[in-house]
């Protein structure tokens, strides 16, 4: 079994709830963590973002002055700041298939629906850890590969140009299994 | 002062995209668990457990915004700012709910969020089926000790989800005065309040 040190790690929550700061910080103490940063809106978590330069971004997608999901097409800018291959896990109230795919298509790494559990934050962040996905360039889109895994069945065309698989990787999970 | 960090992608290009594969910087906070080692899920449980006893009076501070949400939309009418005021009170406590033990409140506020979010075509006859929503949500929070408060909490909840699945079932510009909108309110009223 593997695990995470999380003192090793540098978190910023970006949430306007006073109350959801609260439980998000005491969780990933709780976890270990030492180094968690926190803001109160979207304009305050990129200047955050900016100073700290956080391991992981946990942000909140309802928010007031620009919400979660612009912060997270800011930090995705290429050139933009010192990291825009940050993980970011969106924690939100919105469960919706449509809100899932907007957040996905972004760029954002992880998805949280709200009402949050403990285990269900933990797996979020050991996924980013042990798995991290390439990240993909368009005209359109810049963040994290997509495509989570192989569709065996899927028949339609393929849409990305010059290449037809998944791009191999090599999850750190297997190295630590090996 | 944000540190300095010279990691380089690995970059392959293609014909309309590029795949970059970063080094993974996380990879330091993982090792293997040693013997007999404690679950970090289960601390994080327990110090959640330990702040729980606070959980009550933050439902009741976030109850007090949503009526002060509410009491906004009568004073101004809808405007953007009043809709985004009382979205974002009700949006929280379907957020946070049922994390801080009350999650028949959360439903309720669901309703209320679907309400304001999918009615652009909102008519101040509506403001009754609002305030039905926001009472609720007071109700189940205040009266959460009396007997078979949870049972007649989620037969509320219930009435007002398919209340407001009625009524957001039925076309824009014809939700002038509904009946369910002008109905006596399905929560009694406070001590002291209306």
């Amino acid at each position: 079994m593997i695990r995470i040190d999380f003192n090793r790690l540098r978190f910023l929550i970006i949430e306007d709830n006073v109350h959801m700061r609260r439980i998000l910080r005491t969780l990933l103490y709780g976890f270990g963590s030492r180094e968690v940063y926190e803001a109160e809106d979207g304009a305050a978590g990129l200047e955050a973002f900016v100073h700290y330069s956080p391991d992981i971004v946990i942000t909140d997608w309802a928010m007031p002055i620009f919400d979660g999901l612009e912060l997270t097409q800011m930090i995705r800018q290429p050139g933009a700041n010192a990291n825009p291959y940050v993980p970011i896990i969106m924690l939100t109230g919105h469960s919706e298939k449509k809100r899932v795919i907007a957040a996905r298509d972004a760029g954002v790494t992880e998805f949280l629906a709200k009402p949050i559990s403990a285990k269900a934050l933990y797996q979020r962040i050991l996924n980013i850890v042990v798995n991290p996905r390439p990240f993909i360039k368009s005209k359109s889109y810049f963040g994290p590969d997509r495509r989570r895994n192989v569709a065996v069945n899927y028949t339609g065309p393929e849409r990305r140009k010059g290449e037809a698989d998944v791009i191999a990787q090599n999850p750190l999970l297997d190295k630590v299994k090996a | 002062m944000a540190e300095i960090r010279n990691d380089t992608p690995g970059i392959t290009k293609y014909s309309d995209h590029e795949v970059i594969v970063t080094p993974n910087r996380l990879k330091k906070a993982v090792r293997r668990a040693g013997a007999d080692e404690r679950d970090p899920i289960v601390d994080a449980e327990a110090a959640l457990v330990e702040l729980s006893a606070q959980f009550a009076i933050w439902m009741e501070d976030e109850c007090a915004e949503l009526d002060k949400a509410r009491h906004l939309l009568h004073a101004e009418g809808f405007t953007e700012a009043t809709r985004q005021r009382l979205f974002r009170a009700a949006h929280d406590i379907k957020g946070h709910g049922a994390t801080f033990g009350f999650p028949i409140a959360a439903e309720v506020a669901d309703s209320l969020c679907r309400l304001i979010e999918d009615g652009a075509h909102l008519s101040p006859a509506l403001f009754g089926v609002i305030d039905q929503c926001v009472d609720a949500v007071r109700a189940i929070i205040r009266e959460r000790d009396l007997a078979n408060a949870e049972r007649t909490a989620a037969e509320l909840a219930e009435s007002l989800r398919t209340l407001v699945d009625d009524l957001l079932a039925v076309p824009a510009g014809e939700q002038g005065s509904p009946e369910a909108a002008t109905a006596p309110p399905l929560v009694p009223a406070a001590k002291g309040e209306r």
